[in-house]
């Protein structure tokens, strides 16, 4: 949506980063979620070898 | 300056409830229950309407608030919420009004091309079937160690109350229901509805997967399919009296294939998706076993399909 | 003991539920409890474990029931119940966990009709992130700085064409329909918009226009970099392009350290067709060249927000370069400064935490006073320049200061050290910011406070006092405390001015009244 279309609607926000502007939105009360953010991916040895066997079968 | 004051716009509806409403015209909500997050509605009909906070997954019959605690609108179960018939909904006690008029439609149902739309891939299927296996839960999840396919898992966690009491009904239904014995399966069924904790009691969760699956899967011959198909709306019928309502109508609505956008989400990569992992770890977290118990369902009507690993498959997803 | 309650027509949340249990059960002298819905089966398993009550037998599957075996000398079913009730009522009040998704993908889809993407991570993966939000068409708030300014380009260029806003990188303020993203104020909602490519300068504009009774539409931050040549002054032009068809903006304010010259040229060919009035803050910059394209020109950031008003009430706008206060109040208050000092206290220390703050204090008493800084007006006022002592004006803010430590406005403790390290007995005046809002340190001017309060104690041992001036950015809906902000100042002995101008011109008064 164009600019002067979000001036129109409710402000909802997907923040990344510092988790306090997350929650001064919160205490705002604006719609928003905090995305955990890592640099790399994670994860159990297991779960990674099945899956990269799923992505080998696409 | 408080923004829950004024509820304002919707950012989403869900397909079926955008439909209902426009042939519907004016009508009058009756509160049903309160949550910190969702509050459920009942119209004169019978159907349950639900406005969720913002962050919820779309459910059936849904609608999601600009707002993050629902609570704070302070309803009360007998409350009435109007609907003016023209995109809004007037909140009691001067709480405001909400349109829908932009929000996003959001589907609740799948809609594919192709000949089989869904599929469980070994690999995913196993990949589930740990998650499950290692869950804690307060729920029944837990049983799907039980399953044909592989050996018990060392570090399953012990039984809880309700598996231990349930699990042998649990086996017997799924032999039944796996190799299209429907009418002994109904009849086992009667032993599972309402069973379990949660205001969806765990086994509906389970049979809900069960049944949302058996709607998609467009793999038996067709005889099969259309007596699986009447077993799901027999299922429905009796959990009327004997279970929840929001579990009734829970149970109905998957008999239509329509479910809680993660659900939905689940069922598409349970065939060959990324992000398979990720949705599994939010079903797990999802309420307090209702996640972990309909994911059960969905694995185990998945296993016991007779499309595993048909090459043939192919999956475009487009939604209705 | 075996005892049953129904709760009819009860509805509890599943977690809920599965929470209480588990701690009733753990209570002392309790064996088992069963909490559901008086459905059948689940009797059945009541029954099963002989805890069936006469209480059960009218309930229904839409009715919650507890089924409790216990030891009645150890507790009572009165007990039980009021436990269960003080757990849910005090549940109902705590917000629930709130999934936090672990990626944008999953976020976007996951947060039905978000349209905006706030980002402070590091900036070598704040780029991508951007670019993802930015094919998702939404639009992009971007904190992070130390992004290469080729990608800052490439990300401006898509929002562009996508009519997206990408504000930053290296953007703390915008208010996007009223709501204050990132270091923002709170401040009413109104006619006049801004764009702004400088934090604090915006906010300083912001709480002007707001104390003076009037209101922002939408304050659109462009980061930092935007007006270089480079970049082309590619959101400036976007955010004026949006202010000017936006129904609910009357006059625009534009606020920034002068462009580059051919941005500049853009600029003003932009606004001169303008149906709305354009205040033009490029500050420093030349205020002919502003005039000539028929724009408003300004002295300072606190000018820019009074003839912004002036404009919006159909006033005609004028320079304000003086004082709230009386000149005679004003005199008066510097003769009574001056006579503190001794005659070995010559030196002024300076210390700001918002960059555009210190660059009004540095262009003003600049012009007239030798002052050294990390943001210096020449080169041979770089503070490596200064031999021995001298007066300095630092902007704490900057990447020199900021290595491994949170921002000064969000944590106090960096100016707090440099009070100690840089004031003493030949500091003759002190100057500071407050800048209070969303995002900044919950009691900044408490900080302050306590640091010229050492200080003036330490000085009176040499029986000597120091002039400590300040002014406070913010408002009384903002998160701190602005009364009390700017009393606590006052009873450390802060002078405490209405704006960043106004402290940089008593001091200015000041500074040349003992000769400094």
């Amino acid at each position: 949506m164009s600019v002067n279309e979000l001036f129109t609607k409710e402000l909802v926000v997907i923040n990344m980063g510092l988790e306090s502007f997350y929650e001064d939105l919160k205490n705002q009360g604006v719609s928003t979620a905090h995305v955990q953010w890592k640099p790399a991916a994670g994860g159990d040895k297991k779960m990674s070898s099945l899956l990269g066997r799923l992505k080998g079968l696409k | 300056m408080n923004p829950l004051m004024s509820p304002g716009q919707c950012l989403a509806i869900a397909s079926d409830l955008r439909r209902y409403l426009k042939t519907s015209g004016a009508l009058e909500l009756s509160v049903h229950s309160v949550f910190n997050r969702s509050v459920n509605t009942l119209t004169k009909d019978g159907e349950l309407v639900t406005f969720l906070a913002s962050g919820r997954d779309m459910v059936p019959m849904g609608l999601v608030a600009p707002v993050e605690s629902i609570a704070a609108w302070k309803l009360y179960p007998g409350d009435t919420i109007r609907y003016d018939g023209d995109f809004s909904f007037h909140l009691p006690h001067d709480r405001g009004q909400l349109s829908f008029r932009k929000a996003t439609v959001i589907p609740v149902s799948l809609n594919f091309s192709g000949r089989y739309p869904i599929t469980g891939h070994d690999d995913s299927l196993e990949l589930i079937r740990q998650a499950l296996l290692t869950h804690e839960s307060t729920g029944i999840s837990s049983l799907a160690a039980r399953i044909q396919g592989g050996a018990p898992s060392e570090d399953a966690p012990p039984m809880n109350i309700y598996s231990a009491y349930i699990a042998r009904d649990i086996d017997l239904f799924l032999d039944e229901w796996g190799s299209g014995h429907f009418e002994a399966a109904f009849e086992r069924a009667k032993r599972l509805i309402g069973f379990g904790p949660g205001l969806t009691p765990s086994c509906d969760d389970f049979l809900a997967g069960i049944l949302l699956w058996s709607y998609y899967d467009k793999s038996p011959q067709i005889d099969k399919r259309a007596r699986a198909l009447e077993f799901a709306s027999q299922l429905v019928a009796l959990s009327k009296e004997r279970t929840t309502l929001v579990s009734y109508h829970m149970l109905r609505h998957a008999s239509h294939g329509r479910a809680n956008a993660l659900y939905l989400d689940l069922l598409v990569a349970m065939g060959d998706e990324d992000f398979l992992e990720e949705k599994i770890d939010r079903a797990l977290a999802y309420g307090a076993s209702s996640g972990a118990d309909f994911l059960f369902g969905l694995y185990a009507a998945a296993i016991l399909s007779s499309n595993r690993n048909d090459p043939s498959i192919w999956i475009k997803k487009e939604l209705s | 003991m075996i005892k049953a309650i129904v709760r009819e027509n009860a509805y509890y949340d599943s977690v809920t539920l599965m929470l209480i249990s588990r701690e009733m059960k753990k209570q002392e002298g309790v064996e088992e409890v069963l909490v559901g819905m008086g459905t059948d089966l689940n009797l059945d398993l009541v029954k099963m474990l002989d805890m069936f009550v006469s209480e059960l037998e009218q309930v229904t599957p839409n009715d919650l029931f507890i089924a409790a075996k216990f030891d009645e000398n150890l507790v009572s079913m009165d007990e039980l119940v009021a436990s269960f009730d003080e757990q849910i009522n005090s549940k109902k009040e705590a917000m629930s966990g709130d999934y936090q998704p672990p990626t944008l993908s999953s976020a976007i889809r996951h947060l039905a009709g978000a349209n905006l993407v706030q980002i402070s991570i590091p900036g070598q993966y704040a780029g991508q992130e951007a670019e993802t939000a930015l094919n998702e068409g939404l639009h992009v708030m971007m904190f992070s700085d130390n992004v290469p300014v080729e990608e800052e380009l490439k990300l401006k260029k898509m929002a562009v064409e996508k009519g997206l806003l990408m504000m930053g990188p290296d953007c703390g303020t915008a208010i996007i329909n009223g709501v204050p993203l990132c270091f923002a104020n709170a401040v009413r909602r109104g006619k006049i918009g801004l764009v702004g490519a400088s934090g604090t300068g915006t906010q300083e504009i912001t709480v002007i226009i707001h104390k003076s009774g009037e209101g922002l539409s939408q304050v659109i931050g462009t980061g930092g970099r935007d007006l270089r040549e480079e970049i082309g002054g590619l959101m400036m032009i976007q955010g004026i392009e949006a202010l000017i068809a936006d129904p609910e903006t009357e006059v625009i304010v534009l606020v920034s350290k002068p462009p580059a010259p051919s941005v500049e040229k853009k600029i003003y060919d932009l606004i001169k067709d303008s149906p709305k009035p354009v205040v033009i803050d490029f500050i420093g910059g030349d205020a002919e060249s502003v005039k000539k394209a028929g724009a408003i020109s300004c002295v300072s950031l606190e000018d820019a927000a009074k003839k912004a008003v002036a404009l919006l009430r159909k006033e005609t706008p004028v320079d304000f370069d003086g004082f709230d206060q009386s000149e005679e109040a004003i005199d008066a208050l510097v003769k009574a400064e001056v006579a503190k000092l001794k005659d070995d206290q010559k030196y002024l220390v300076a210390l700001f935490t918002g960059g555009t703050l210190t660059d009004e204090a540095i262009k003003y008493l600049g012009e007239d006073f030798p002052l050294y800084s990390n943001i210096p007006l020449t080169p041979d006022r770089a503070l490596s320049k200064r031999e021995g002592k001298g007066h300095i004006c630092l902007d704490l803010g900057e990447d020199e200061f900021t290595r491994g430590r949170p921002h000064p406005m969000i944590d106090p403790m960096t100016r707090t050290e440099f009070f100690k390290s840089h004031v003493d007995g030949t500091t003759a005046v002190i100057l500071a910011d407050v800048v209070l809002g969303y995002g900044s340190h919950e009691d900044p001017a408490g900080a302050v406070a306590d640091s010229i309060t050492e200080i003036k104690e330490a000085l009176k041992k040499e029986g000597k006092d120091v002039i400590a001036v300040a002014s406070v950015t913010g408002t009384d809906q903002d998160p701190q405390d602005l009364v009390k902000s700017t009393k606590d100042l006052e009873k450390a002995g802060v002078i405490v001015m209405p704006s960043n101008a106004q402290a940089v011109r008593l001091v200015h008064r000041i500074m040349t009244a003992a000769k400094l």
